[in-house]
């Protein structure tokens, strides 16, 4: 079976990524405007605002309580939890990429961007 | 002046629209109209990086499955561009919002001169002998371009100096909550020298990098706000994926040209608001 190129890999990722938290986003949106019964963006509602400690801790709440309680807040919340990781599973398929060709110099510069990434999400 | 989903989604997709069509970006248009509605700077800031990552991923995949992203630069370039974002966006939670405003009009100034550049003068690539640290990284393309109907091989230079000098393009992009796309443009095309196609796919590419590595220090600030964040990458998305549709429709020096009446108007509307904001 032919491998797949690296361009191909990522350009999938990219693409599956963006639909799915923009149709979160879209649905969250729907939620938002029937439930509040207003377009008005209120600035000063707690439940809208991401509340983060670390940020994979806080990806397992958002999808544990999308699960159980669905809201706007929660399905937006998650919407722009799968954008975030986006760009982080790209790092990571190319990691895993350049492991498979044995190119282990681009190994060793896709994992520095990857740590500076996870240090930065795990920071409070 | 009112902050509603809808007046926020449709003036992003306006922004995203504008933005794709002169390849600046949506955050730079976007974020000083989202404070003329009343929306506090460095809230903008916060919930606009977050959104670039949509829009930018967006094209980048199409670029990328193309061919005319070089990935390879592209990675090596992100270990400069993810640090200058992190440094940028905690710069910008410590810093007055009164400071950020003249940032942002001075950025605002530099793009307004890289795109009167772009009205009277074309980029042309012209080839150069890979130096050893470039050619150690493999850094070197292969594209097929549609308008020359020919494939343009082209091989990157100076890498020693584009990477460190694209933390400067991060470092503004963090602050500013933008992709800084216009900066790391010049980065490719003056100093590594790629081909033009190459060097605004490879931006385009490394801005969804940037934009996530901005995020992960605002998504701990509370600034985040899931219904503003959700109108202005829904909006920002379609803008963008519509101006990058009738783009190859549109004369290049009439939209350039128009685009530079609205960027003077927010210059004038930055410097206003940093001068009487306390």
């Amino acid at each position: 079976m032919r491998k797949p190129a690296l361009e191909e890999v990522i350009g999938y990722i990219l693409v599956i990524g963006v639909i799915t938290s923009l149709t979160m986003e879209l649905a969250g949106l729907v939620l938002y405007v029937s439930g509040k019964r207003t377009m008005e963006i209120d600035l000063s509602d707690p439940e809208a605002y991401v509340r983060s400690r670390d940020f994979f801790a806080y990806v397992f709440d958002v999808a544990s309580s999308t699960f159980g309680n669905p809201n706007y807040a929660t399905v937006m919340a998650l919407g722009l939890v799968f954008l975030m990781l986006t760009p982080y599973l790209r790092v990571v398929a190319s990691v895993v990429y350049f492991a498979f060709s044995r190119n282990y110099k681009y190994v060793a510069i896709t994992l520095i961007v990857l740590a500076m990434l996870t240090a930065s999400l795990m920071a409070r | 002046m009112s902050s509603d989903v809808a007046t926020i989604a449709s003036t992003s997709a306006l922004a995203g629209f504008v933005g794709s069509l002169i390849g600046l970006g949506g955050g730079a248009i976007v974020i000083p109209i989202l404070t003329l509605l009343g929306i506090p700077l460095k809230q903008a800031i916060a919930n606009s990086m977050i959104t670039l990552i949509a829009t930018s991923s967006g094209s980048a995949s199409a670029y990328v499955r193309e061919r005319l992203t070089n990935v390879k630069a592209a990675m090596y370039l992100e270990i400069f561009t993810v640090m200058g974002a992190i440094v940028g966006a905690t710069i910008t939670l410590l810093v007055p919002s009164k400071y950020l405003y003249f940032f942002f009009a001075a950025f605002l100034c530099s793009a307004f001169y890289g795109i009167r550049r772009k009205v009277l003068t074309s980029t042309t690539y012209d080839g150069k002998p890979q130096d050893k640290f470039s050619k150690w990284l493999e850094l070197e393309g292969a594209y097929y371009d549609e308008s020359l109907a020919e494939e343009v091989s082209y091989k990157i230079v100076r890498a020693h100096i584009g990477g460190p000098a694209m933390m400067i393009a991060g470092l503004a992009a963090g602050m500013l909550g933008i992709g800084a796309g216009a900066f790391k443009v010049a980065i490719h095309e003056l100093i590594l020298k790629m081909p033009p196609k190459a060097s605004s796919a490879t931006s385009n590419f490394i801005i969804g990098m940037t934009a996530l590595a901005g995020s992960t220090v605002f998504i701990a600030s509370g600034l985040v706000n899931v219904v503003l964040a959700g109108s202005i990458a829904v909006g920002a998305t379609i803008g963008s994926l519509a101006g990058s549709r009738l783009l190859p429709k549109m004369s290049d020096k009439a939209i350039r040209g128009l685009f530079l009446v609205v960027l003077t108007y927010l210059i004038i509307q930055m410097v206003y608001k940093g001068v009487t904001s306390p």
